[in-house]
């Protein structure tokens, strides 16, 4: 799906058409903030809203960088300006339905119970903990990159990495 | 170098293969089953977080959200340089048909003085709108009047060959619209109309080393709009709901900072201006006369 016509530099970030950003980014954003937050409701809103901010401030992309970590901070921001205005952290679902109630079928039961005991893992976790191990384990981005998403220290960071691979290892022992 | 303290380092390690171990590691995981079993886990639990399935609403808000995006056409930034181009170059090349005409004969003085008319029209109404959404009762209310105008201002702003300046104001106009229709905490509206005062002194600025009155005219009364019922009502409103958390009362605290600053500059801005051309402005803001006059009649 492209864009009107208004000229082909309109909408560029980072030198690459805007909507091109969206299709290439909106899962993994969405990704994240749905695990975050465990609401498909509040994750269709807080993508949107990182990437409105993103399009708001498309000229503070430096190219080069990695894209998708900065729409990762972006995201991070979004959703910790959302839960200040509630001024409560969401709370853990407890009947599971982080894990059954918004997807689709998973597949095979197995696969399907080992989904659910681990997103219910991971919405357990704190929430700087779970940011960190989805971060990484999720988007891929590095230990730097994570540390600037999240304004931490690179070695907070892998602390808290260690915290979560720890604790999700624990809970799902003999799963893995 | 025994399991337990590779086992710590692995759980902090990136686990991708451009990561070098330490040599004392990776000589303990080459000869540890234990250890190798464990970055084993370690990938699998990776693997099967990137594995877990999304809602399916994810394609959809996409989808919507590239359709609004073409709608909204939020990205006047660029479309500047290619509108004073096109301006630019127009004007060379009517230089000799101008004097067909005594309206024609304006534009040789003034490039823009047809087009900059209905600029101001339009935006005057964008202002205005902006002002309707704020004091709309709900969200829901504020979503109605943005669907009713939004792709008319759009295609509004796109049609003209604006100035740079009107073409930059008429974007943030239209971006802060976005802004409240999907948020209607005070003090995040307080910013983003403070961010539209902002632009508006600064385009303030432009006008007056230009000596240019009708411009100062328009902008002063934008700013004076901009600041009463978008910016003072939200920090009322902001500043009425009880004890704030101290990062936000910071940002409060920081907001009237450069509200401070932006009505220092525009009372600078309105020093040497004809009293009377600028009376319900400088009332509106609270401004003194300026020095060099009496009091207005």
């Amino acid at each position: 799906m492209s864009l009107p016509d208004t000229g082909a530099e309109n909408n560029l970030c980072g030198g690459i058409p805007f909507a091109d950003v969206v299709e290439r980014h909106w899962k993994a954003v969405y990704r994240l903030v749905y695990r975050l937050t465990g609401s498909a409701h509040d994750a269709d809103d807080l993508t949107q809203e990182t990437f409105l901010r993103a399009l708001g401030r498309r000229d503070t992309f430096r190219s080069g960088t990695n894209m998708r970590a900065w729409l990762m901070t972006i995201a991070s921001n979004a959703l910790f300006d959302l839960q200040r205005r509630r001024k409560t952290a969401r709370p853990v679902p407890l009947d599971g339905d982080l894990a059954q109630g918004d997807g689709p079928e998973a597949g095979p039961a197995e696969q399907a119970e080992l989904n659910g005991l681990l997103a219910d893992a991971i919405a357990r976790l704190p929430q700087t903990q779970r940011a960190v191990f989805l971060l990484r384990s999720q988007e891929g981005l590095s230990f730097r990159e994570i540390a600037g998403a999240l304004d931490l220290t690179e070695e907070t960071a892998r602390w808290h990495m260690l915290q979560a691979r720890r604790q999700l290892l624990a809970q799902l022992d003999g799963q893995l | 170098m025994d399991c337990p303290k590779v086992q710590e380092w692995l759980l902090q390690s990136d686990l991708s293969d451009a990561e070098a171990a330490p040599a004392e590691i990776a000589a303990h995981l080459a000869g540890c089953q234990a250890c190798q079993r464990f970055t084993e886990r370690l990938r699998r639990l990776e693997t099967a977080v990137r594995e877990m399935p999304i809602p399916d609403g994810a394609d959809a808000g996409r989808e919507a959200f590239l359709g609004r995006l073409g709608r909204l056409n939020l990205a006047p930034r660029s479309r500047r340089i290619v509108r004073w181009r096109r301006v630019a170059g127009w004007v060379a090349a009517a230089a000799a048909a101008v004097l067909l005409a005594a309206g024609l004969g304006l534009l040789l003085v003034y490039p823009g003085g047809v087009k900059t008319a209905e600029a101001s029209e339009v935006l005057d109404r964008l202002v205005d709108w902006n002002i309707e959404l704020a004091e709309a009762r709900s969200l829901d209310d504020r979503g109605r009047l943005y669907a009713a105008a939004a792709e008319k201002f759009d295609r509004q702003t796109r049609q003209g060959n604006w100035s740079a300046e009107d073409s930059e104001l008429a974007g943030r106009l239209l971006e802060n619209g976005v802004r409240l229709v999907r948020d209607d905490d005070p003090l995040a509206e307080a910013e983003g109309f403070t961010d539209l005062a902002t632009v508006l002194v600064r385009h303030m600025g432009a006008a007056a080393s230009k000596h240019d009155e009708r411009a100062m005219q328009r902008l002063t009364r934008y700013y004076a709009h901009v600041m009463q019922r978008g910016v003072n009502a939200k920090v009322e409103r902001f500043a009425s709901g009880g004890n704030a958390a101290a990062d936000r009362a910071r940002k409060l605290e920081k907001l009237l900072s450069r509200h401070a600053e932006l009505r220092e500059q525009v009372k600078q801005f309105l020093e040497d201006e004809p009293d009377a051309s600028f009376k319900d402005v400088r009332r509106a803001l609270d401004l003194p006369p300026p020095r060099h006059r009496g009091k207005d009649k």
